[in-house]
């Protein structure tokens, strides 16, 4: 049976503009539901990443007594952990953002994108803590930071453009299918290996290298390495194939979203 | 001949013709991408549902329009294609001016936060200006009575407790036409009388109200006139207290 297809007008629809301060009350909520009741608060986004430095310090350098080079191993360890870490939260996060919140998209009318894109700001909070945190380090080793560390802001946009274009991928296909968690996970736990976190690139063979660069989190943590240890700019040739990746990432994301959000609240 | 660029009257806050809902019902959703893939291989079965169907109805800027029916007469399916979180299947529909929904009982209020962080977040969910916001938070904690526990985790309020503030957070909203489900009839007789009242103020500066409800007590105090759905269909319309007579009627009998 065929019917018309329907006729709607709605004479005042906000924009997702209009709708920005229900973005930050949204990762605010977020931000103070994680660390509320938690013994130990806001401290876990200071005790997580150095606790996972310590260990790795502990099996790199003491257990295998592998060489980190010129570059101390817990800083060159922790200017890797702090996006991986920021990377992988912001998506378990997102993920989950639409199917768990689902009873606010049926009561209220505001973008179903705010969702996710609420749970990745959230976690930017994480990302500056760990981030002041590496600043100390830097101090405590006495290593200077070079102009070139400006660099960082196009490279957190290749991050970020890759990390909201999986989070809406997720989030979206989350709502129809429970074991996209199980996939994300077994990719974290594989892609931590095959990302430059306990290791630098400089370690990786050249033929290797090209394809590990297609990661658009590897070329952020090697762009920042080149540009905080060694006070050059990455090459381009390093920095363009995860750039490219990250708005494909972020395409593909923004596409599905868009395709499958009008069933979300359709699901029964 | 004039362009008519939307159905309906202009002067009408909300027109409703021939709408329709239809939900497929898969008997085996599936809940994973390998039952997906297999399901490729398999005919789909799929039972159509129209939660609403063939509807008609408008409401006048300025009035205000009762919904009732029993559970799963499709009220709810109906409020939410108003408020445009669900899209029709057919039908056409047009919202004329702002619009809000007032909260059922404080819903996307968090059990972990105070009744202040919640207050702010669903003022961002209305899309209520924070700088109102900050001048009428006062007033609002004193409407719902609150003033002692606005700073405690909601979790320790009681049912009536939330059921105040969240009906008072949403009257805060500031729209030309507001969608109100189920949140009248809310805490003890006198809270009742002033949420009464507090409408009956907002309908008397113009606003445009539609009332989803099966509490027909409400319908008929505030309400000119009532649409009753049964399975989806209009069973009758009109004044409000002669469908809500009638449907009281056939309630009993």
């Amino acid at each position: 049976m065929t019917v018309p297809p329907p006729t709607v007008v709605f004479t005042h629809r906000k924009s997702a503009w209009e709708h920005r301060h229900l973005l930050f009350a949204l990762a605010g909520r977020d931000i103070r539901a994680r660390y509320r009741q938690s013994f130990l608060g806001i401290y876990w986004a200071v005790l997580n990443p150095l606790l996972q430095t310590l260990v790795f310090w502990l099996v790199f350098t003491r257990f295998l007594r592998i060489s980190s080079g010129a570059v101390p191993f817990v800083v060159l360890y922790f200017s890797g952990v702090i996006f991986w870490n920021f990377f992988t939260t912001a998506i378990t996060g997102a993920m989950g953002s639409v199917a768990t919140q689902m009873y606010l998209l049926e009561k209220h009318r505001f973008p179903a994108v705010i969702l996710p894109l609420a749970s990745v700001l959230a976690r930017g909070m994480d990302l500056a803590v760990s981030a002041g945190i590496f600043g100390l380090l830097l101090a405590w080793y006495a290593m200077p930071v070079p102009l070139t560390a400006l660099v960082i802001v196009p490279l957190l946009m290749i991050g970020l453009s890759a990390t909201i274009g999986i989070s809406l991928l997720t989030a979206a296909l989350n709502t129809l299918y429970r074991d996209v968690a199980q996939l994300v996970g077994l990719a974290f736990t594989l892609g931590f290996f095959l990302t430059p976190v306990v290791y630098d690139t400089e370690a990786v063979p050249a033929g290797y290298r090209t394809w590990l660069l297609l990661n658009p989190v590897a070329t952020v943590i090697h762009g920042v390495r080149i540009a905080l240890f060694r006070g050059e700019l990455p090459s381009l040739a390093d920095t363009w194939p995860g750039a490219l990746a990250s708005v494909v990432l972020l395409v593909i994301g923004w596409m599905a979203f868009r395709r499958l959000q009008s069933t979300f609240t359709e699901v029964l | 001949m004039a362009t008519r660029r939307m159905p309906g009257d202009p002067s009408d806050a909300i027109t409703v013709e021939s709408l329709g809902k239809r939900f497929d019902l898969r008997h085996e959703r599936p809940t994973t991408i390998t039952q997906e893939l297999l399901g490729l291989f398999r005919p789909r079965r799929t039972e159509p549902f129209w939660a609403v169907q063939d509807v008609t109805m408008s409401v006048p800027r300025g009035g205000a329009m009762g919904v009732i029916g029993r559970n799963g007469s499709g009220k709810s399916t109906l409020l939410k294609m108003l408020a445009g979180t669900l899209a029709p299947t057919t039908g056409t529909l047009v919202v004329r001016g702002s619009l809000s929904t007032l909260l059922q009982l404080g819903a996307g209020f968090h059990p972990d936060f105070t009744g202040r962080n919640n207050v702010w977040l669903s003022a961002a969910l209305l899309g209520i200006p924070e700088a109102r916001m900050r001048a009428g938070f006062d007033d609002l904690v004193a409407f719902a009575e609150l003033e002692q526990f606005i700073d405690i985790p909601i979790k320790y309020y009681s049912a009536g407790m939330l059921a105040r503030l969240g009906f008072a957070v949403s009257i805060s909203v500031d729209a030309e036409i507001l969608l109100i489900d189920e949140v009248l009839g809310v805490g003890d007789l006198a809270f009742q009388r002033k949420c009464e009242a507090r409408m009956r103020e907002m309908m008397s500066g113009g606003r445009t109200i539609v009332i989803v409800s099966h509490d027909a007590h409400a319908v008929r105090s505030l309400c000119d006139t009532a649409v009753w759905l049964d399975r989806g269909h209009v069973r009758a319309s009109g004044p409000a207290s002669e469908v809500v007579d009638a449907y009281e009627a056939s309630s009993i009998g």
